[in-house]
């Protein structure tokens, strides 16, 4: 379960203005369901996300969160672009106090990349880098998972075994997503929300949530 | 470490790694560098014969240590104001450059006039490198040492730094737009 208590949260733009990206949001993202968060491009996706972790905090209001909750698994990587993967990843056990051998090896396996396990993370290519990302986020035993966006990464194959392995995961834990997509809404969550003009509107089902959606003017993919 | 959170922006996107750590494994690690360096020096003064070991040892280590806290404490002010002031390092740097003139390095404050000295013992940095000097030379005896007005500095810059970072928390994990 992770609770959002009249949550603000502002940016200062480069040209000096302000960008509002929430304003006193309250919501309740309950334990034991996937929960997919849609909205356009812009609408403060990310930044949920990364609140929701705990990797940026709110201007104002609170945010409680039962369990263990995830790093954001996205884009931006959470890692050192001069040390290797593997080093990335032991540092990364030792900060959830993960067994060390036991991540290193499970991410080895996971991510399939080869010698490029023992290579700067700063060769990488995108891919590579969301390889790595996934199996530290799946090594690692969260109650809930926080995802942003990146479930379309990688080959087909891929995209299968991550699909696989959250699917396996799914059983225990939580996922929440955030998409703009709503064949991955549809694959992976029960529930859905709408993001939108810096409100968050949580639905019983994902059907309603892409009615909103819909309504709010979106063009759906 | 008045980078340790602007440049540790992918380090920070883990939420258990708090600004605080960063910028305190920053600080740690300045100090451990710094003794390793003072270690080989010595030690490589040790091997061709020439004696620089300071007559007191824990001396030399106590000032050390004080003047790490002090540095500490700045080092906190300033990682917390360099996220909110991106000019604050150029502007830091600058000024502190004065600081080698003013502290008593290369010009001892024995050989001072005494209104200069009374006017630059302000500067709590005079004290700590007086305080180390005086573990090495015995005979050296500066009257305007004030060891209690070092540990008061060091003291009020870490408390410092920690207000700051208290204060400004919410605004230290924010990815700039």
């Amino acid at each position: 379960m992770i609770a959002l208590d009249a949550v603000s949260k502002t940016y200062r733009t480069r040209q000096g203005g302000l960008r509002v990206v929430f304003d006193r949001v309250s919501a309740e993202f309950p334990g034991g369901c996937n929960i997919g968060v849609l909205g356009a491009n812009g609408a403060g996706k990310s930044t949920l996300i990364r609140l929701l972790a705990g990797s940026e905090m709110p201007d104002r209001g609170r945010i409680r969160r039962d369990g263990r909750v995830s790093f954001p698994l996205g884009y931006g990587g959470t890692f050192h672009g001069a040390l290797s993967g593997r080093e990335n990843i032991a540092f990364i056990a030792r900060v959830y106090g993960a067994d060390l051998r036991q991540t290193i090896d499970d991410v080895a396996d996971f991510a399939e990349l080869g010698s490029y396990y023992e290579m700067p993370v700063n060769t990488y290519s995108a891919g590579m880098r969301a390889r790595l990302a996934f199996g530290a986020c799946l090594a690692i035993d969260f109650d809930t998972y926080l995802i942003d966006e990146v479930t379309e990464i990688g080959d087909e194959r891929f995209r299968r075994k991550c699909a696989y392995a959250f699917r396996e995961r799914m059983r225990r834990s939580d996922i929440i997503l955030v998409t703009h997509n709503t064949r991955t809404i549809r694959q992976y969550c029960e529930r859905g929300a709408v993001l939108a003009d810096g409100e968050l509107r949580l639905f019983d089902d994902v059907a309603s949530a892409l009615d909103a959606y819909r309504r709010s003017g979106a063009v759906l993919q | 470490m008045m980078h340790a959170v602007t440049s540790n922006g992918a380090l920070l996107q883990l939420p258990p790694v708090k600004p605080f750590d960063a910028i305190l494994a920053r600080g740690i690690l300045e100090f451990a560098t710094d003794v390793v360096v003072a270690v080989l020096i010595l030690a490589g003064f040790a091997t061709i014969g020439i004696s620089a070991m300071p007559d007191d040892l824990g001396g030399a280590a106590t000032a050390l240590v004080v003047t790490a806290g002090l540095g500490c404490g700045v080092g906190f002010v300033n990682a917390v104001l360099q996220t909110t002031l991106r000019s604050w390092d150029r502007v830091w740097n600058n000024v502190t450059r004065l600081l080698y003139f003013f502290s008593g390095i290369f010009y001892v404050p024995g050989m001072m006039p005494d209104w200069a000295r009374d006017i630059l013992a302000w500067n709590p940095l005079l004290h700590a490198i007086d305080w180390f000097r005086i573990a090495f030379f015995a005979s050296y005896e500066p009257h305007w040492l004030d060891r209690r007005y070092l540990v008061v500095c060091a003291v009020l810059a870490v408390l410092a730094g920690l207000a700051l970072e208290r204060g400004l928390r919410r605004r230290l994990l924010s990815e700039p737009a």
